[in-house]
């Protein structure tokens, strides 16, 4: 599949603080991305470099082959949108969606209506009235109904209650079945975005810790659970991310493909072996040891 | 080349889309400039249908000239902010020198549609007291009205207001290409200015006169375009190498503080001194209240008494409008009322001469050097009837409009001693009562 998206080495400093590090990915055409990540790991910063928001430091970014930042013919191919666009803030949401419709080529202005009209939100209402999470389904479905070749939501879902969100990631997968197109998203709601996305990009401390498609990340870790000598004993030789050995509860994560041949050898040691969540793994790969700090609060 | 063709259709997008935005402003400044239409309009037609309110009526434009210099200072403080007045169109796709583009046209065409409305307020005032003048006779305009005047006025207002947003946009382009260089060499200029604002009053019309004093309307025009095309273009020129999506900080607060005090400082000082500027050819004002003043019509009634025997005594009745008052009192510039005095006792006795002499000293009021009184038409009667003196007084015709006309324009001599620009020579007036004095004439 042709690349969308493709950084190489790509950094970016603010001042001393950098936010992104060496940075290397690449992003394929009509595919859904997860871009997973902590409160500061960059991910904002990745988005905004890619729709040419921002200057780089060093490396390279690139968008259909292209450098986005001042290219025109990249930008007008892209949208990129996050859950409190500043427009002016006593626009009419219709005098926004008009904007919309003016300024990109593949605009489906019927389509927005209709998304309109489904979250029940009225057209005569000003921008500053919507609380956040109205905010949100609006800029959700600005972006969603630009249809441009690529698509960058930035935490869309952030302020929309369960049932909104449900919604809102179906309404996203049957457009993307119906007029398929590459999309970016990034969000700490992993778990929900699971059976949407088709790639992760988990980024931890400006860097790509991971950039791969789901199911191989289903594949790339396993936990064991048993006796802590039994434990020991396995993950000798073995990637650890995370292990944790107590009286009642003893286990390890292991950053190894998932096989046959290691749940026979596991079990051989009285392990009982089983596949780490997506959402899990990221959560072991990005955490800090801080439970030496925790027990210091009280 | 300087854009891509994409980048064009893409300014033409942003400006329309920036259009959409400004219009939620733009209906409130149309509903100012209603607001004042009606209100001045008004004022007309209850000054106009209320008898007694006085000889003259100005039409002011002030209130919408400063409505406008608001909005202008408002699209001034946007070239200033720029980063965050982008901010609202950064979802859209643009480019540096599209986003650049867009943001100067959009502000120039929104000076285009409220300038506008001064003009359209300018016609709508003339017309409603031209088409009460068709209803009502006596009504007179004290300056002329020229349409070329009114049309090159409002082309000057634009020019001057262009040249000033252009100024502030090459200074934005400037300050957010070279930051610290930029309010470095912000603050020693205010520095320079507070220190020596006198020298500084003194030296910036100078610098400025090769076109604030320019006297040929088209050489100022040309003049103009082309100090308008070298600023914008360097404006664009920079903005072109200035990359606007460098790290973004949280100096900006500081940056608009700084420039905020920079337009409350420069733009009052800029713009008190081209109001002020001298125009080309001067009126000496002084001599030409004092020529008015020493042709004030005067008029002699002169009444025979030959048949009265001598010694005898007069009454004197005198028409509502004037007042007897002591002899000794001043009343000469205390009143603009349309009234007369009489400067004497209310009768007269022990006659000893022939001739009685009634003289007439016409009312006056003259604003700016025009004399309104010169419009209407005063009447004044005394005779004789028995013993009693009948003195009668009165004013017709005695509607006097005076409109503003642009202040700018009054430095170019194609519209100099042509009755425009009297209105702005001085902005006070002087006026006096119909005076009356009664003298006998002894032969």
């Amino acid at each position: 599949m042709n690349e969308v998206i493709k950084t190489t080495n790509l950094s970016k400093q603010f001042g001393k603080k950098h936010a992104l590090a060496d940075m290397s990915i690449t992003i394929s055409e009509n595919s859904i991305t997860g871009l997973i990540g902590r409160n500061g790991s960059g991910k904002t910063t990745l988005l905004k470099i890619l729709a040419g928001n921002l200057d780089i430091t060093s490396g390279d970014a690139f968008v259909f082959g292209e450098k986005p930042m001042d290219n025109i013919s990249v930008l007008n191919n892209l949208v990129y949108t996050y859950h409190n666009v500043p427009y002016e803030q006593n626009m009419r949401l219709q005098t926004i969606l008009s904007s919309y419709n003016l300024m990109f080529n593949n605009f489906d202005l019927e389509f927005a209506e209709k998304l309109m009209h489904y979250f029940e939100l009225d057209g005569k209402m000003k921008y500053k009235s919507l609380s956040q999470g109205m905010a949100s389904i609006f800029n959700f479905l600005c972006a969603l109904s630009c249809r441009a070749k690529l698509t960058m939501l930035d935490e869309p879902v952030l302020g929309m209650d369960v049932t909104v969100r449900k919604s809102a990631y179906e309404i996203l997968l049957r457009d993307f079945t119906e007029h398929p197109r590459t999309f970016v998203i990034s969000s700490h709601l992993l778990s929900e975005l699971e059976g949407l996305l088709s790639d992760i990009l988990l980024i931890e401390q400006g860097q790509a810790v991971l950039n791969e498609h789901i199911d191989d990340v289903r594949q790339s870790a396993y936990r064991i659970d048993g006796t802590k000598s039994a434990i020991d004993e396995y993950i000798s030789d073995k990637n650890i991310i995370t292990q944790k050995t107590s009286e009642l509860n003893c286990f390890a994560v292991i950053y190894e493909p998932y096989t046959r041949e290691v749940t026979l050898s596991a079990q051989n040691l009285g392990l009982t072996v089983s596949q780490v969540r997506p959402e899990d793994l990221c959560v072991f790969l990005t955490q800090q040891n801080k439970e030496d700090e925790l027990e210091c609060l009280w | 080349m300087f854009m891509v063709k994409d980048e064009y259709i893409n300014t033409k997008k942003l400006i329309h889309a920036r259009f959409l935005a400004q219009k939620l402003h733009l209906k409130w400044v149309y509903l100012v400039y209603t607001l004042i239409a009606i209100g001045t309009i008004g004022s007309t037609v209850v000054w106009m249908l209320t008898s007694g309110q006085g000889l003259h009526h100005r039409i002011s434009s002030d209130l919408s000239v400063t409505v406008f210099l608001g909005i202008f200072i408002g699209y001034v403080v946007i070239m200033f902010v720029y980063k965050s007045d982008n901010n609202k169109f950064a979802v859209y796709p643009q480019t540096n020198n599209s986003r650049f583009l867009s943001s100067l046209i959009s502000n120039h065409l929104g000076i285009i549609f409220v300038a506008t409305f001064l003009l359209v307020l300018y016609f709508m005032h003339f017309g409603t007291a031209r088409l009460m003048s068709v209803f009502i006779d006596d009504i007179h305009f004290a300056l002329n009205f020229s349409l070329g005047f009114v049309i090159a006025g409002f082309f000057v207002y634009l020019s001057y207001s262009f040249l000033l947003l252009a100024l502030i946009t090459l200074f934005g382009a400037i300050v957010r290409k070279w930051k610290h260089y930029a309010v470095l060499a912000f603050a020693v200029i205010l520095s320079i200015m507070i220190g020596n604002l006198n020298t500084v009053i003194e030296i910036i019309p100078d610098a400025l006169a090769f076109i604030i004093r320019e006297p040929s309307l088209l050489m100022f025009f040309l003049k103009a375009a082309g100090l308008w095309t070298i600023l914008t273009v360097l404006a664009i020129v920079i903005n072109n190498y200035t990359v606007y999506y460098k790290s973004y900080s949280r100096i900006m607060l500081k940056w608009v503080v700084a420039t905020c005090v920079g337009i409350v400082i420069i733009v009052p000082v800029l713009f008190g001194l081209l109001y002020n500027t001298p125009p080309a050819t001067t009126y000496d004002t002084w001599a030409w209240e004092d020529d008015h003043f020493n042709n004030l019509s005067t008029e002699e009634i002169h009444i025979d008494l030959s048949h009265l025997p001598i010694g005898s005594s007069l009454n004197i009745s005198v028409s509502e409008n004037i007042k007897i008052i002591p002899s000794d009192l001043n009343m000469w510039f205390t009143t603009r009322e349309i009234a007369a005095f009489l400067n004497g006792a209310e009768s007269l006795h022990n006659i000893q001469g022939d001739t009685l002499v009634i003289f007439f000293n016409h009312p006056f009021l003259i604003v700016n050097g025009i004399n309104l009184f010169d419009f209407s038409d005063t009447h004044m009667t005394a005779h004789l009837e028995g013993d009693t003196l009948f003195i009668n007084y009165y004013v017709e015709n005695a509607y006097v409009i005076t409109i503003p006309t642009w202040s700018f324009a009054r430095q170019f001599s194609l519209f100099q001693d042509r009755g425009l620009f009297r209105e702005h020579i001085m902005g006070s007036s002087v006026s006096g009562n119909m005076f009356v004095d009664i003298s006998l004439l002894v032969e």
